[in-house]
């Protein structure tokens, strides 16, 4: 055996870790897609947006979220009542945040949690809900 | 010398080989854990969910907004005539945990909620106003249609009466009658009775009653 050559052996381990490597590849690449609490979470998300673009506002003509979404005057009026509902309205476990064009209101969003969300089209603007367990 | 350094290889190949097992059992382990074990019953569960409360199902009165009437007509063959997916498994339909539609004992299987309102359109509510000049009476919002009953005592003049201002019912010779008459639905009405002073007799208004409650649908098929 020259000077320089490599091992036999560690050309054998590198192999195994390849074939190894390729396995475990395999694993990660066929359960690649959304874990399904998430898609829990987005329908539940689009559910609450779906009730409040429904729902008339307090002596206004407007739907809940249209109202949140239409000037920084409404959102501070509706945020209370919205909030209310919302907590009303998702399962007790599920928290919430919702961001308009106005401000955001709800729990601080947590940074590990998987958090599904739904974006609500207003001729205003767009609000977001995220919901997540908390 | 030669068999010391073939040592070392051994043992470096050694770690390698020991290092790469314990990464791919972690990573087929994770893949294991976040898989979707049940993927029929989960399929089932979201397919009875969403066509129970999809805008246009029978169930709703609007999406996400089921009707009352119809919840409680629900039963096993209609929601599988509504949801295909859910043939022959076990079935639990619940409302804030109270039990819709129950069949067999679905003990595990997979669980979706959904939230929703419910809507009760049952019954009528009936606002009774005792006339007097300028006397009012108050039909919450999302009342597009009201019957108003006028029954005045003796020797009074009902002429008019208006909704929110709006004159709905007139009569100068004076108001006896049974009208339905059309209301703004997306604002709280003000039913308001114009007479003589020292009138007597009520003025009945009836308008269907809409009850909303909030509820969590909760939806779990065990195939």
């Amino acid at each position: 055996m020259r000077r320089g050559q490599l091992s036999l052996t560690v050309v054998e381990a590198a192999v195994g870790v390849v074939l190894v490597m390729g396995v475990a590849a395999g694993f990660t690449a066929v359960s690649a897609g959304p874990p399904s609490s998430t898609t829990q979470l987005d329908t539940l998300a689009h559910d609450a947006g779906t009730v409040l673009a429904a729902e008339p506002t307090e002596g206004g003509h407007d739907a809940r979220l249209v109202a949140l979404a239409r000037s920084g005057e409404s959102f501070a009026e509706v945020r209370t009542p919205v909030r209310e509902r919302l907590a009303a309205l998702l399962p007790a476990d599920v928290l919430f945040r919702v961001r308009t064009p106005h401000g955001s209101f709800g729990y601080p969003q947590p940074p590990t949690a998987a958090v599904g969300s739904a974006t609500m089209p207003t001729r205003h603007g767009p609000v977001t809900i995220w919901v997540w367990y908390g | 010398m030669r068999a010391q350094t073939n040592l070392v290889a051994l043992v470096l190949a050694l770690v390698l080989v020991t290092g790469a097992a314990v990464v791919g059992v972690a990573v087929a382990d994770g893949a294991l854990a976040g898989a979707d074990r049940e993927p029929l019953d989960r399929h089932a569960a979201t397919a009875v969910a969403d066509r129970l409360v999809a805008d246009g199902s029978p169930t709703t009165v609007r999406a996400n907004a089921l009707d009352a009437a119809a919840v409680a007509e629900l039963n096993a063959s209609r929601v599988e005539a509504l949801a295909p997916p859910a043939e022959e498994a076990a079935l639990r339909i619940a409302l804030d945990g109270e039990p819709v539609v129950e069949r067999g004992a679905a003990s595990g299987g997979a669980t979706v909620r959904r939230s929703v309102v419910v809507v009760n359109r049952t019954g009528n509510a009936r606002r009774t106003i005792d006339i007097a000049d300028g006397a009012t009476g108050r039909v919450p919002r999302g009342v597009g249609r009201a019957v108003v009953d006028v029954d005045p005592g003796p020797n009074t003049t009902v002429h008019t009466v208006r909704a929110d201002g709006r004159v709905v019912l007139h009569d100068g010779a004076g108001l006896d009658t049974n009208a339905t008459v059309h209301l703004f639905r997306y604002e709280p009405t003000t039913v308001r009775i114009e007479t003589d002073p020292n009138a007597t007799g009520r003025v009945a208004v009836t308008y269907p009653r809409r009850v909303v409650e909030t509820h969590t649908l909760t939806v779990t098929v065990d195939a």
